[in-house]
């Protein structure tokens, strides 16, 4: 079954090209990376699909519905989680507060404070986080921090869920442990995971199926062994002309 | 939960029976601590829950005071302060909207400036009437008024405790930590941030209105006066916005202050207020209930 | 309308406009460099208006001269409040806009102390006095003295600081550290050096235009307030931040206001300022420079 889908989509800001001509189908249970230079536009596609940018063109139907118009908080409530490049955590709750708020707003709608508590520390069992629980958000370390926003996608009982750069200033033994729970995620909460990387090594190993984004464009789809051998995506990405 | 209840209730009782024992002036005195915590309460359901911090509060409250002033002789008095909490709740459900979508400290100065524009409206308004000032005939006398007080400062503080404890105040919450994230995460966002700023006008309304009978004298500068928003801002952060006690230590010891200081040196006051706020904000943010009872910031609030 | 009735009118307009280009140039500059909104900013005019008051009254000194006084005065208290409150807020590491609401609620503070400090002092009582107000006649339009005085200070004033923020060295360390904080920092420019220039060179404009008021209007402690709403009407209506658009902006609330309220009445005045205040507000919510997208 087709989760997302987007039909030519395009997202100008101003007189500036960020997205155009973006069409692409995730399957129920995929786990689709997006990798591209900066700039490529990868983060404005995740600002698009969950609702905080409003797209210039084209068409986005998450589960056959269109998003067009709809607020950040109904696209989540439909089903789309996503966790943000810069981390946002709710730094003056605690970190099961953190995770609990989720649980209670999200898709999932916990019926009460308690069921959304459950939820909350099932989660940050998964994640590492259950000894931290009392703690202040702010007072974790960074990669604390990014097992909690994921925790806390997570918990909004989203099946989509959109990573953005999950790995971006972990260490390579924190990478590993991220990767880990990921899987761990995946297959325990059945998602579909769409995921901006640029660690690559951590992508290769996780992603079914990579879409290459270059200046706004889609140049390649295709696994990540496909990608890594086509010579455009080699030109642009890998150290061919300057991005 | 329990000893808060407890507490709570013991207050209530205490300042029930204290006309019963005192004389005019400590009643005046207990009517102006009940006033205040009305309205720091009502004023943290807005600006303490989302931390969008109102520098204009009195806009409510003078608002409030000029419905009863206006509608005084004509509608009894029962119907009177609901009508002024709910002419305050439409005022702040019409500027909310595009009100809210202003952030942070633009937001503060924008909620001053609504409220100073209010009241030259109101003052345009009388002079267009011809009345520079209205008296107010048989207004209800001083026991009477005490106890409508009472109950609106219970009535606040019950309603800070309920939005604390409930859903929509954990959505608050997570509003003022991180507003972008929290719609992320399926905080409606822009409706509950417009509910708070409403809930927050209603009793401040219907207080003006209790006010304005008591003084019997309404005139627009006085009643929409900044100094009532800088007290109660003062109040919450030095009381401590974070908790139900919070407004009440800051109420009980600022007009306990003024009651000291007001009469022979209202500007020794004014500068003490100012004084305990800045020391407030750069060292003792939690304000006095973090201090006092900082266990409470954990679990249920 | 008259002939006549126009020029007297645009020649209000024109020294009403200098000074509230002159008041929120220095508000403009605070805010720009170090993001601070200065909500005791008309007090420093307060503060100015009285020194040039007392100058004049106790030494018999122009107040074209004492506003050199005001002026250092309101630098030595821009020097105090940098040491005394703001390196520690500035300092604090916590997120910026945290800072940003706090600061606001500082000054705040401020305000009331230096109102209230001024009440006690020299009572509530207006003052004025009498300088430079013989009347002066061009074709049909009739101006005092003082007012042409302050018309010119004020201009000379804001083209002296136009061109040293275009040509001095210094001047362009400001607009750098305006522009781009953290990029200002990587090209070598004393980022707290810049900081405290700015906060004095802001003080001290801002008690200048209240020398310079003083001369024409009435004073009392509390007359800061609408010069603080004026400041911020127009620093948002040119731009945060934005210095030439400041000063055109100061015209401008100039105009509006000396012809909005020769149109209705002068109790209209108080109406239009806070009116334009928070239209501006609510249409331009995001108030940053660069104009900044907002999230849907």
């Amino acid at each position: 079954m087709t989760l997302l889908a987007l039909h030519d989509v395009s997202k100008f800001f101003g007189g500036l090209r960020a997205l155009s001509a973006i069409s692409f189908e995730v399957a129920a249970g995929e786990i689709v990376g997006i990798i591209g230079a900066n700039g490529a536009g990868k983060t404005t596609l995740f600002s698009l699909i969950a609702g905080h940018e409003r797209a210039s063109g084209g068409e986005i139907r998450f589960e056959g519905r269109n998003l067009a118009g709809m607020r950040p908080h109904q696209i989540c409530r439909l089903g789309v989680a996503r966790t943000f490049q810069i981390v946002r955590p709710f730094g003056g709750l605690t970190v099961e507060e953190n995770v609990a708020t989720a649980a209670m707003f999200g898709a999932a709608r916990a019926a009460s404070p308690a069921a959304a508590a459950t939820r909350a520390r099932d989660l940050l069992d998964l994640v590492g986080l259950r000894e931290r629980a009392t703690d202040l958000a702010e007072t974790l370390t960074l990669s604390g921090q990014k097992r909690l926003e994921l925790a806390r996608a997570v918990a909004t009982g989203g099946r989509l869920l959109l990573l953005d750069e999950v790995m971006a200033g972990l260490t390579p033994t924190e990478v590993v442990a991220m990767l880990d729970v990921v899987r761990r995620l995946h297959r325990e909460y059945r998602l579909t995971i769409l995921i901006i990387e640029h660690v690559m090594r951590a992508l290769m190993q996780l992603a079914e199926r990579i879409i290459v984004l270059h200046h706004g464009e889609q140049i390649a789809e295709g696994t990540p062994a496909a990608i890594n051998a086509d010579p455009r995506v080699h030109a642009c990405y890998f150290g061919g002309a300057a991005a | 939960m329990k000893a808060t209840a407890a507490l709570l209730s013991i207050l209530v009782l205490a300042f029930a029976a204290l006309p019963l024992g005192a004389g005019d002036y400590f009643i005046g005195v207990g009517l102006s601590v009940l006033m205040y915590v009305a309205l720091t309460q009502s004023w943290t359901v807005l600006s303490g829950m989302t931390g969008y911090v109102s520098l204009g509060h009195v806009v409510f409250y003078g608002l409030g005071g000029y419905v009863a002033a206006l509608a005084w002789g004509t509608v009894p008095l029962a119907a009177i302060i609901p009508l002024a909490g709910i002419a305050a709740f439409a005022l702040a459900a019409t500027i909310g909207s595009p009100a809210l979508r202003v952030r942070g400290p633009y937001f503060v100065i924008l909620t001053f400036g609504l409220a100073e524009l209010v009241k030259y409206i109101v003052i345009v308004i009388e002079g267009w009437l011809g009345k520079f000032s209205r008296v107010m005939f048989g207004a209800p006398g001083l026991d009477t008024l005490y106890y409508i007080m009472l109950a609106l400062a219970a009535a606040a503080t019950i309603l800070t405790l309920s939005v604390r404890r409930s859903r929509f105040g954990q959505g608050l919450r997570a509003i003022r930590e991180n507003e972008e994230a929290a719609e992320t995460v399926g905080v409606p966002t822009v409706r509950f941030k417009l509910l708070a700023f409403g809930l927050s006008a209603i009793i401040p309304g219907m207080v003006g209105s209790v006010m304005v009978l008591r003084s019997t004298y309404f005139e627009p500068a006085q009643l929409f006066d900044p100094v009532v928003s800088f007290s109660i801002v003062t109040m919450a952060v030095v009381g401590g916005s974070d908790d139900v006690m919070g407004p009440l230590l800051g109420a009980a010891g600022f007009v306990v202050l003024s009651e000291l200081l007001w009469a022979n040196a209202p500007q020794l006051y004014m500068i003490f207020l100012g004084l305990l706020l800045i020391l407030f904000v750069l060292f003792v943010p939690e304000g006095m209930s973090g201090k006092l009872f900082p266990a409470r910031r954990r679990g249920a609030r | 309308m008259d002939a006549i009735l126009s020029g007297q009118l645009l020649a209000a307009a024109l020294v009403t406009g200098a000074l509230y280009a002159l008041t929120a140039l220095g508000l403009n500059l605070v805010y720009g460099t170090m993001r601070l909104l200065n909500v005791a900013h008309g007090d420093l005019v307060m503060i100015g208006a009285y020194v040039a008051f007392w100058a004049f009254t106790l030494l018999a000194l122009s107040p074209l001269l004492s506003l050199l006084g005001s002026a250092a005065l309101a630098a030595l208290l821009g020097l105090a409040l940098y040491y005394g409150l703001f390196r520690r807020l500035l300092d604090g590491g916590k997120a910026a806009q945290r800072l940003e609401a706090n600061s606001l609620l500082l000054f705040f503070g401020v305000s009331v102390i230096v109102q209230n400090l001024a009440a006690l002092q020299f009572t509530s009582t207006p003052r004025g006095f009498q300088y430079l107000d013989e009347v002066y006649h061009f074709g049909n339009i009739a101006v005092t003295g003082n007012r042409i005085a302050a018309f010119l200070v004020a201009i000379a004033i804001c083209l002296g600081v136009m061109a040293f923020l275009r040509f001095h060295v210094t001047g362009l360390a400001i607009k750098a550290l305006i522009q781009r904080r953290d990029a200002a920092a990587i090209v070598g420019v004393n980022i707290e050096r810049v900081q405290i220039l700015t906060l004095c060179l802001g003080f001290a404009t801002a008690s200048v235009a209240g020398a310079l008021v003083s001369m024409t209007e009435q004073i009392s402690p509390f007359m800061g307030f609408p010069f603080t709403i004026a400041a911020f009407v127009v620093i948002i209506l040119g731009g945060l931040g934005n210095i030439t658009g400041g000063i055109a902006a100061g015209f401008l609330l100039g105009l509006l206001e000396t012809y909005g309220v020769a149109l209705t009445s002068s109790a209209y005045r108080s109406i239009l300022v806070y009116g334009v205040f928070v239209l501006i507000l609510l249409v331009r919510p995001q108030g940053l420079l660069g104009g900044r997208r907002t999230v849907r």
